[in-house]
Parts: structure tokens; sequence; C-alpha cells
């Protein structure tokens, strides 16, 4: 994060959320494609794990850009809404939208039967970022 | 679930209606009233409650969850069975799962019709009750009163597919007996490949016989290795059968699964079970796999032997007592070959079917009735001395292929070069074959398909070594003269002796000089040619012995007295040249097969036409290649005309 990115954070979780929305819809023509291609190591009955997992991956990550760039918006939309609760806001969005495409993404690669990879532990703390993040923005558009 | 929801709306939509208020809210209301009433009147109740009713109820007690609740843990393994036959052993019978004909069809056998229809998604037989087939009183009614009723399941879809009635409750009945929870066969079984129906009793190998056969209960028998934990609770007069579930599924071979379920909730327990990594394996469930020499062998030989349960009482009652992971003998003897039979409970069973040992199994103690490889396996030297069990070459979830379940990771002779694996670098040497041939497949010498069921030859599973004195002294077909069927068992008996130092036995004139396939077509029991014509057309032997020659003598069991053996032959016939289409209905009536011989006979003196003479004694020609019927009617004057049963 730089000097810039602090003093304007709309402008990274802008950055962040169009890049962040361009990679996880790439993923999902990465997907499209295996199914075009009907690859058994996505498609396959005993692979329906993997196949939900990337398939939340690509959902969530696509729509954790879009809220990082409703974030970005809505920062604007409230120059008063400073602060440190703003910038823990900010953190907690950014590392959600890291923690959670990236935690289905890895469960979904080594699978025990039914059960995801444990690279699915990183989802539960993300969904906590987001959480934490979604209240603290909620009461900041009450400020 | 649908319908409370409708009611509820219906309910609110009445409650706002009953209401002085809004009129838009009113509106709304009277809309939501219309459509729940809309509803209602459309709604049906889910599934199917006469069928449901008509097959076994499920099993109260056992610690069975079905293999929907495997489902979702392991979908791979799920995913496997669910392709397998296994599965489909036993299903309800639905448009999805009915493989036959019914539509409109009229069948008639032995002096007895059978309507078969189908109306919507329903099926039904109009035959005659099975009751007075079964009765065995001399005093019953000269003629089987009509009955209608819907078929409710099916036994089988890879080969053939049977059909289960249950017996109208009310209306003209044998003896005015209603339907005591039996589920009783259609007499006809429906053949896949062919897409044709023939009687039940046709499709096993059996003397041709004018009377109808007693149908078969699925609740007296099948049940025990069809279906998962059935206990019939018959009580002398009545089933009141209860099943944990139909087809043969995952506790069937892994045993009952709620322990297991309930402990895997917790995905810490999961977890801990993932990262431990598979040494330990997880003691709530049965791994076959996991389990010692005999009880692995025992999860399939719970089915695939030839047994009885200790308990015949008990079992008519609760069902088997086997649990996946349990010792087979306090819940099933295997019948082992004696002779003269001394197990009490062989000479039991023998009361019932005095004819079982030589249907079951050849004189020198292998198993020749297919669906029992247990009992092959048990008299191998690889189970006897070695660690064999039936997963050295099957796989249940990971397969090459659905049909035998061979495991994918042990392709051609993976399976017996982990314990043999000094063969790998000297095969031909070992073979005295090229080392691509079907001669230097392990199977082929060792495991020959010596096994008759389901109209094909199947490879025997007491695996040994091609023997010509077990040949001459027990009329048990070996692998050398399956394949090489142009040859006498004078050849084989001089080539083991001189490749493998075997003794050589005492032949008589004819072993010497006839080809041993040629003999058994002619003069062998009904089982040896059931399997020589099966040979015949199998594309190793006609590489290894050549197909000119064939026709002649797969033309004479195109008349042979067993329907079996004549469809048996007629496929093979069609595939040797100028016979693809030949057309030969082997259900016909026994003039009209000999009608299709001499037609045969005539394709083949066509096709050989001009070809230059090579008269071969061995194999019954004369000196210009023409068949020597003098020879061979003295072969067919010896033919083992012993009545033979193979019921598999």
């Amino acid at each position: 994060m730089t000097a810039a990115d602090r003093a304007d954070p709309a402008a990274l979780h802008l950055r962040v959320g169009w890049w962040a929305l361009l990679g996880f819809l790439t993923l999902g023509l990465v997907l499209e494609g295996l199914h075009g291609f009907k690859v058994g190591f996505y498609l396959d009955v005993s692979n329906e794990t993997r196949r939900l997992l990337w398939t939340l991956a690509h959902v969530h990550g696509a729509l954790l850009a879009l809220v990082n760039v409703a974030f970005a918006l809505t920062t604007r939309a409230l120059p008063h809404w400073n602060g440190s609760r703003r910038r823990l806001a900010s953190r907690c969005l950014l590392g959600a939208l890291i923690l959670m495409p990236a935690g289905f993404l890895l469960g979904g690669i080594f699978l025990h039967d039914g059960d995801p990879g444990l690279g699915v532990l990183l989802v539960p703390p993300g969904g906590v970022l987001l959480f934490l993040a979604v209240l603290l923005t909620a009461r900041g558009t009450a400020t | 679930m649908e319908l409370l929801i409708l009611l509820a709306l219906l309910l609110a939509a009445l409650t706002v209606l009953a209401r002085r208020g809004d009129r838009s809210l009113r509106a709304v209301a009277t809309i939501c009233a219309a459509l729940a009433l809309a509803g209602l009147a459309w709604w049906r109740p889910g599934g199917d409650p006469v069928l449901e009713a008509a097959v076994p109820a499920p099993l109260d007690g056992g610690g069975f969850v079905s293999s929907d609740t495997c489902r979702s843990c392991h979908p791979g393994a799920y995913d496997a069975w669910h392709r397998s036959y296994h599965r489909t052993m036993t299903q309800r019978a639905t448009p999805d799962t009915v493989l036959a004909s019914f539509d409109d069809v009229r069948l008639e056998s032995r002096g007895h019709a059978t309507r078969l229809a189908r109306r919507g998604d329903e099926f039904w037989a109009d035959l005659p009750d099975p009751l007075w087939f079964i009765d065995p009183s001399p005093d019953k009614p000269p003629v089987p009163p009509r009955i209608e009723a819907r078929v409710v399941m099916t036994t089988g879809s890879h080969h053939l597919q049977n059909y289960w009635v249950r017996r109208p409750k009310e209306g003209k009945l044998h003896r005015n007996s209603p339907d005591n929870g039996a589920l009783v066969q259609v007499p006809w079984v429906w053949l896949v490949d062919e897409g044709r129906w023939v009687p039940v009793q046709d499709s096993f190998l059996g003397p041709a016989r004018d009377e109808p056969n007693p149908p078969l209960v699925w609740n007296t028998g099948c049940f025990g290795c069809h279906s998962v934990a059935t206990q019939p609770r018959f009580d002398g007069q009545s089933f009141a059968s209860r099943s944990a579930e139909l087809g043969i599924a995952c506790e069937a071979c892994h045993g009952p699964g709620e322990e297991h379920v309930r402990v895997n909730r917790s995905p810490l327990h999961r977890y801990r079970q993932h990262l431990r990594g598979d040494d330990e394996g997880d003691p709530t469930i049965v791994n076959p796999a996991r389990l010692d020499q005999h009880r692995s062998s025992a999860v399939c030989g719970q089915c695939h032997s030839f047994g009885e349960p200790p308990d015949a009482a008990g079992w008519q009652q609760t069902g088997t007592a086997f649990r996946a992971g349990d010792e087979l003998p306090p819940s099933r003897a295997v019948f082992r070959y004696e002779d003269p039979p001394r197990d009490p409970l062989l000479l039991r069973y023998l009361e019932n079917e005095p004819d079982a040992m030589r249907g079951r199994f050849w004189a020198d103690g292998t198993m020749r009735v297919a669906g029992r490889e247990y009992n092959g396996m048990i008299e191998s030297p690889c189970f006897e001395q070695g660690d064999m069990t039936c997963l050295s070459c099957h796989a249940m979830h990971a397969y090459q292929e659905a049909a035998d379940q061979l495991a994918a990771a042990l392709p051609a002779d993976e399976s017996c070069l982990q314990c043999h694996e000094g063969f790998r670098s000297r095969v031909r040497e070992h073979t005295h074959h090229d080392e691509e041939s079907a001669g230097s497949r392990c199977a082929n010498c060792h495991m020959p398909h010596t096994t008759y069921g389901l109209f094909v030859a199947m490879r025997s599973h007491r695996v040994d070594s091609p023997s010509a004195a077990v040949t001459a002294e027990t009329g048990r077909p070996n692998a050398c003269n399956l394949c090489h069927l142009d040859r006498t068992l004078e050849w084989t008996s001089r080539l083991l002796h001189d490749w493998y130092d075997q003794p050589r036995p005492k032949l008589d004139g004819e072993q010497r000089t006839v080809a041993a396939s040629v003999r058994w077509a002619l003069r062998g029991d009904a089982a040896q040619r059931a399997i020589v014509a099966w040979h015949m057309g199998w594309p190793a032997a006609q590489q290894a012995s050549g197909r000119e020659w064939l026709a002649p003598y797969l033309a004479v069991l195109l008349a042979d007295p067993y329907l079996a053996v004549r469809r048996v032959a007629q496929r093979s016939i069609e595939t040797l040249p100028g016979f693809a289409g030949f057309g030969f209905d082997y259900v016909a009536p026994q003039p009209e097969a000999a009608a299709k011989m001499r037609e045969a006979f005539a394709i083949w003196q066509q096709a050989k036409g001009g070809a230059p003479a090579r008269g071969r004694p061995e194999l019954l020609q004369d000196a210009r290649g023409g068949v020597d019927e003098e020879r061979v009617q003295r072969l067919l004057a010896v033919r083992d005309q012993r009545p033979l049963r193979i019921i598999e």
C-alpha cells in the first residue's frame, strides 16, 4: 500500500476491485472452458466437491471485487467518514477479497473424498473479515 | 411439505380476507388464495405409494443408513458403485429401470400365455396365477386362474432382466388364496443384448422340459444376495419382508454405516483421519481391502459361493447373519466338492436337488457354474498358499469396466505379476508363445473359460495350470485345447510334458486321434458342449485354430437338445465367414433347428467351394476336407446324455 493509497483509499479499492473483477471473471471463463471440454478433473462425480469449491471461489471473488468497488464509491460519497474505523474496514475488505476466494480455490485442489483440502481453512477468517468490513461500513454510513 | 405450504398460504390469505382493511392488500390475498386453491387442486402425493407398499419396507434397526447417506462424503466411490451392475441388481420397476418391451406383448410357452402391457409409468402382467404352479397338490384344478398384477420389481440389468409381481389381494385366485407378501417371478425374462423375451426356465442350461417350472419367490431365496440385509420375515403363511436397500449397495460390502456416520459428523474427526493418512483406516466402517485374507474374501463369498446358511429357519426370518468383516462359516456353509458327499448340510441340500453336485462342479472339484467364484478361488494355490483375495484382481470402485470390475491399476497380467514377478522378464520362456499373443496372457492358461452361466463361458476362478491328466480323468476342458481347438489331447499331453515336465496320462485311442474340442462338441455333456461352442466363437481360439473347419460342429450344436447350447452355438457360428445374420431362432422347435443345421452345412460347403482339399483326420475330415459323417455319427452315438442342469 503506497502513501497515495493511504491518502485516497477509494482509489486503491477501485483499482483492486476492478482488477480483481477481471481476474475472477477470467477464472469464470476458465471454469466454463473446463465445462466445455468436459474435463474430468473438474466435472467427474468424484470431483463434485472441487467443482463446488471453485465455483464458490469464482462467485465470491467476483462479488467481493464488486463490493470493493462499492466500498470505494461509498468512501467517496462519505468524505466525513474518516479515521481508524474506515482504515480497518478497508483492510478487512482487502483481506476478505484475498482469503475467501483463495480458500475455496486451494480447498478444491486437494480433496479428501467429499471434504475440501485444508486450504478451505482460509475461508472462515475471510468471512469474519468481510463481516467486520460490512459492519464497520454500515456503521460508517450512519455517521 | 408442499401440501403444508399450500395450506399455510391459503390460511394466511383467508385470514387477511376475513378482516376489513386495505383494498390492495385484500386483492393480493385474493390472488394468493386462488393460487393456493389451484395448487391444491393439482397437488399429487410424491413417489409411488403402490410400488413402495409392494417392495420390502425399509429395515428398522440394524444400523444401516443406505447409499444415499454415503454419497455426500464419498461421491467418487458412490459414482463408481452407481455405474456398476451391483447397484442395478434389484430395482423398483419404473420407466427408468425396466429394460424390456411391455408394449402389448403376448407370449406363450408350454401352453400358458402371458400378456404384458405398459399403462403410463406402470408395467402390468396378465398371467396364470403363479400359485397354481407352486401348488404340488394332485387335486388342483386343471387350469390355473388368470390374474392381473403390476410388475413392481426387477432383477438384473446387464445380460438379462427378470420381473416380479405381487399377486392380487382379491378376485379369482388359485385356492382363493390372496397375496401373502411374496414377490413372484414373471415366467419370462428379457435378454438385454438380444432385446427379446424367453421363458425363464429356458434361460438356464437344462434339459428341455414340456412342463412349466414353478416360479421363483424372491423373498425365499433371491433376496439373500440381491439386496442388503433383507429379512424375509416369513411366519409360515405370509411375508412381511424388510430390506436395508434393494440392490447390492455400499453396506453389503462395508457393513452398517450408522456409527460411521455419527462419528464422522464432526469435521475435526474427519480431518484428523485425513491428516493421519490411510495407514490405520477408520474403525467405524469395514474396508474389505484392510481385512485379513479370509474376511476380505468372505465379503464377496457371502454371495459368490455355492453354499447354504446353517440356520435355514432363522434365515427365513431374519435373512443372512453375515455382515462385512465377519468370517463366513458361521452364517454360510460353503460346499466343496465331495464324492460321495458327507457334509450333513450338503446332504440335506442334495435331498432337494439331487443332481446339484454334477450341475455345479467338474469331477475334479472345480466349480463349473458362474457366479460362484469364491468356491474356485479357495481351491487355488494362490489362496491356499498365498495371500490372494478377490481384491488381488478386482476393484469395486477403481475398475476398468463395469462388466468384470477388474482393477484399473492392474491391467493385463499385472494381477498375477504382483506375486509372480519373476515371470515378467521371461514370458516367452515360460509360455512358449509370443509375448503379445493370447497364449502369453496368464489368465488364458491359468483361468480358462471352463465356467458356464448366462449363455457364455466364463473364467474359472480356480487358478491352476492346464493338465491333460485332469481332462482325461474328469472331462474338465484344459486351457490348451480350448484355444487350440484343432488339436488332440495327445498333442496337449506331449507339449505339457516337454515344456513343463508333466507326467503323460494314459489316453485312449480317441483322445489321441480326435481333436479334443470335436470330442466335447459331439460326445460331451451339455456343459462341455456349451463351453466348446463358446470357444469356437472366441477370437483367440479362432486365431490359433483357424475358422474354416468350425462350422460343421457348430451346425451340429445348433440342433442340440439344450436350448442354451443352441444359443451359444448360434452366437459363435455368426462370427464365421458367410454366417453373418444367419437368423437362427434357438427357441424354435427341434425340427426347425434341424433344418437350420442342414442350412448351415450347406453354407459351409458353399464357402469351402473350390478351396484345396486338406483333410485332417483329427477334425474328422475325409481326404478331401469334407466331414467324415460316419465318424461324427459314431461320436454322437456315445454322447453323454445324462440330464444336466446348471443353475447360476
